[in-house]
């Protein structure tokens, strides 16, 4: 790859993954400083719903993380949640500002599902007037009665929505749309109306008795579970279905005393739909999955399941992957079973949009044009899973930023501008994969196995913040590394030189860092002489960002009698210390200023200078101990740098002593070295 | 290229003490390269000089400016109106780009922030060695590729001298004998009779010996010399 523009500069493959495009590499990179607002800030410019999504999110974004390449994937998915628990967003702790009405035209929504939440959003943030109508009692369709409090908490999903209708929205509940309230009256009373009502009804099948007791279909099953209702089910249980419903329901039943749970699917292990963390969950909770096998005819006695026949099936889909399963007759099996519960897929009941005039297509769904989210119907827009078909959250919530766009542009008479595909950087090669510092996964802490079935408790008990801030380090920074700013270029071959990966090339005379290989330390941007090189993600790291410190008169003025030390503060080695965390902060002298750096070796003499001209007497840069460097060879260099910038210091006769190094490692503590510089 | 190395700042500040209102103005050329006068350097000696006169409560005003090459009118042209408003500069440029400032604003004081040391290049990153001395008659092509005038401390052309101590030279034992460098490099190649003729005196009036020296392409002169225009007017 050879990229010469910023133009089609590549996006980090977690981003370019994700369908609402959250900039994960910037807000896991947030985290790693402590940065914690700011985080939320940019999960939340993507997605309105972060304490759910950092529960339950299928995360696309780790699929697609190129340190999997190295050992494992970024934990994107548990750093989301890490923000929303440490900063109370998912217990409400965190209050949103009401945004006025300022247009006069006002959309229904049906539906309180996340494609529906996020329209609605979307729109009262642009000053339209949103009302939300949901069929049952609480708000949250499938996040509510279709996923579990083990895995989503009722309150943190209610947290979420809360902050979501505190911008303006109204939401009416237990109205349903058709039977209560004719479709019609919603187009008349509001100027555009989204249907984003889900999949919210169980398909069944025609299966030789599944009309006889005990056969259950999966939605009510889950409905029930949720709202606290009794259920009907027997100890010996058959859940058929391969997909995440299906899983659902058979960690639920688990759940509600000693029953034994089988889930039959016709798919092979390999092959089943739900994701795979989840299968694995539900077998160490103790359901046992049997695939390859289709339900023949379910076997009654007495008016009730007393079983069920399967027969094997060889193969689940044909060769254009169309779901065309085929059968071994001659190779059955019985189970015996009290409660049948097929999660066989879910659809739709949209009969009533036909009487406003929304056609549908033979197979009853809704006649909808993706590229403009529109029915046939000109004020009425669909999005979600009754039109994308069944997938994960973060996908609907994608759709309803589409609609949302779709029916501002719709009102305000205007081409619509949706979000479009970026273009992700291409593998990492071996050749650096293999030479990079490797660290496990931190995995998120779980309830005991022997503790999960006895109650609904969230299985997930979320991150401390050390597992955060280490989790958040092993961030490879994909793609925001250096950009030469080529009339600059002196080619001198500095980069070439000290760079610890050999990413830096010449074409011509100009320098080039393939953004493909490029790990973004900064170290080529510092030690340029021509100063040719911006480091796309660190040029936030300047002083006055960060500490506030930006006239020297006033500084002075506030600490004429405690002179200001600036530490500038390796991203890799502060927790590694005796204190860990900027947490120790808050017990230091409150004229002690933290800049935190990816890794110091990227500050050019001038960076460490400029600290002095703002107003610092002191400056400590801690790097890591002897034994570690996040890029190898960062603690050399800036050790030397350092050297170069005491010799200007002893020059100007400030004194090179006023700039000191300290290595971080399990005895040191920033506490320590604050107390030290003082002395 | 030429290599040059930053003043040490104390005397940079010395020379800039009386003065309220500097611009440091930073090369792209060589001294880029050698990291003496880069915007890398320049801005920290800049930051350098800030930092002395606050502490010393010297009201001082001090801005950096690049330039792309200080050995040429065109690109020092623009700097124009800054210098004029400036009471002195500080050039972080090679010795020549000091001159071509201080020749074309002869009224400003113009400082010099390096020492321009030789022409040389890398021999690792932050290691520079001196290669020609610019004799104006050159004599690789008889010892080997290694410059005799540059590199031995005699600038002999018959050597080694009695100071060749197992292959370094007695001014320092950190400097290789340019002698014996050349005589294992003719041995390499085969050419040790090479050595056999005495080379004759060296005429060195190309050299500095003769005086600021000047080259010349009338091909590529603009504007015809003046002796060209008077001998026409007397054909005429």
């Amino acid at each position: 790859m050879n990229i010469k523009t910023l133009a089609n500069w590549p996006a980090p493959p977690c981003q370019a993954a994700c369908p609402v495009q959250t900039d994960a590499r910037r807000y896991v990179a947030l985290i790693a400083q402590e940065r914690y607002e700011e985080a939320l800030d940019v999960i939340m410019a993507a997605n309105p719903l972060p304490s759910v999504i950092g529960r339950i999110c299928a995360h696309p974004c780790e699929q697609a993380c190129r340190r999997g390449s190295v050992e494992e994937p970024i934990a994107i998915c548990h750093l989301k949640r890490f923000v929303t628990d440490k900063l109370g967003y998912s217990d409400g702790k965190i209050k949103v500002k009401q945004v006025p009405k300022t247009k006069n035209k006002s959309i229904a929504v049906i539906g309180s599902g996340p494609s529906g939440l996020t329209a609605a959003h979307d729109l009262a943030r642009q000053g339209y007037g949103v009302t939300i109508y949901e069929k049952h009692p609480l708000p949250g369709g499938m996040l509510r009665y279709g996923i579990l409090d083990y895995r989503l908490p009722p309150e943190v999903l209610q947290s979420d929505i809360d902050s979501i209708l505190a911008v303006g929205i109204k939401l009416k509940c237990a109205v349903d749309i058709g039977r209560e309230v004719d479709f019609q009256e919603l187009i008349n009373e509001y100027d555009a109306v989204l249907i984003a009502a889900g999949l919210a009804v169980s398909r069944s099948v025609p299966l030789a008795g599944v009309d006889l007791g005990g056969v259950h279909l999966a939605v009510p099953v889950l409905e029930a579970i949720n709202e606290g209702r009794p259920v009907e089910l027997g100890n010996d249980v058959i859940v058929i279905g391969g997909g995440n419903v299906a899983v659902d329901v058979a960690r639920s039943i688990r759940r509600l005393g000693d029953k034994t749970v089988k889930m039959v699917c016709l798919e092979a292990r390999d092959e089943m739909p739900a994701h795979d963390w989840e299968i694995e969950d539900a077998m160490t909770e103790g359901v046992e999955i049997h695939c390859s096998w289709g339900p023949d005819k379910i076997v009654g006695e007495g008016g009730r399941v007393a079983g069920l026949e399967f027969k094997e099936c060889t193969c689940v889909f044909d060769e254009e992957r169309r779901f065309n399963p085929r059968f071994d007759e001659s190779k059955r099996n019985i189970m015996g079973a009290d409660t049948i519960i097929l999660a066989i897929g879910q659809g739709s009941e949209l009969s009533f949009l036909k009487r406003a005039g929304v056609k549908l297509t033979d197979r009853g769904q809704i006649d909808f044009d993706r590229a403009t989210m529109r029915t046939s119907h000109p004020e009425v827009f669909a999005a979600g899973e009754v039109v994308t078909g069944p997938g994960a959250a973060i996908g609907a919530i994608a759709n309803g930023h589409r609609a949302a766009e779709a029916i501002a542009a719709y009102l305000e008479e205007r081409e619509p501008a949706y979000q479009q595909d970026l273009t992700p950087v291409g593998e990492l090669p071996t050749a650096i994969s293999g030479v990079m510092w490797k660290t496990p996964r931190r995995w998120m802490p779980r309830l005991e196995d022997d503790k999960r079935l006895k109650s609904f408790s969230e299985v997930e008990l979320g991150y401390s913040e050390e597992d955060a801030l280490r989790e958040a380090q092993r961030c490879l920074a994909c793609t925001a590394g250096a950009v030469v700013d080529e009339p600059k270029c002196a080619a001198c071959l500095t980069c070439v030189r000290v760079c610890p990966y050999g990413v830096p090339e010449m074409i011509g005379d100009k320098a080039y860092m393939d953004p493909l290989t490029c790990q973004s330390c900064g170290i080529c941007a510092s030690e340029c002489p021509a100063q040719a090189i911006t480091v796309k993600m660190t040029t936030e790291h300047l002083l006055p960002l960060q500490t506030g410190i930006d006239s020297i008169e006033a500084e002075d003025e506030r600490t004429s009698k405690s002179p200001v030390t600036v530490g500038f503060v390796c991203q890799f080695g502060h927790v590694w210390g005796a204190d860990r965390t900027f947490d120790a902060a808050g017990n230091l002298p409150d004229n002690v200023r933290f800049v935190r750096v990816l890794c110091p070796a990227r500050l050019a003499p001038a960076d460490i200078l400029r600290a002095f001209e703002d107003g610092a007497e002191r400056v400590f840069v801690t790097i890591c101990g002897p034994n570690f460097c996040h890029y190898k060879t960062g603690n050399g260099l800036t050790e030397r740098r350092l050297d170069y910038v005491r010799s200007i210091l002893d020059g100007a006769g400030i004194g090179g002593d006023k700039l000191v190094s300290y290595p971080i490692d399990q005895n040191t503590s920033l506490a320590k070295i604050v107390e030290e510089m003082s002395s | 290229m030429i290599v040059a190395s930053q003043k040490p700042i104390a005397e940079i500040i010395e020379l800039t003490r009386d003065h309220k209102k500097l611009i440091v103005i930073g090369c792209g050329a060589c001294v880029t390269v050698c990291f003496a006068g880069g915007e890398r350097e320049t801005q920290a000696l800049a930051l350098g000089l800030r930092l002395a006169a606050r502490r010393e409560k010297r009201p001082v005003e001090i801005t950096v400016e690049m330039n792309v090459r200080q050995c040429e009118w065109e690109f020092i042209e623009p700097l124009s109106e800054k210098i004029a408003a400036a009471d002195a500069v500080v050039s972080t440029a090679c010795g020549v780009g000091v001159q071509f400032l201080a020749e074309r604003w002869p009224d400003k004081r113009i400082l010099p922030g390096l020492n321009t040391s030789f022409m040389g290049g890398p021999i690792e990153q932050g290691v520079w060695l001196e290669n020609c001395g610019g004799c104006g008659n050159c004599v690789l092509a008889d010892t080997g590729g290694v410059c005799p005038v540059a590199r031995c401390a005699k600038s002999m052309l018959n050597g080694p001298c009695g100071g060749s101590q197992n292959g370094k030279c007695e001014v320092s034992k950190d400097i290789d004998c340019a002698w014996q460098l050349i005589y294992d490099r003719l041995k390499l190649q085969g050419r040790l009779d090479q050595l056999t003729p005495l080379a004759p005196p060296k005429d060195w009036t190309p050299a500095r010996d003769g005086g600021q020296r000047k080259v010349v392409r009338e091909d590529l002169r603009l504007a015809a010399p003046e002796s060209e225009v008077e001998s026409r007017k007397s054909e005429g």
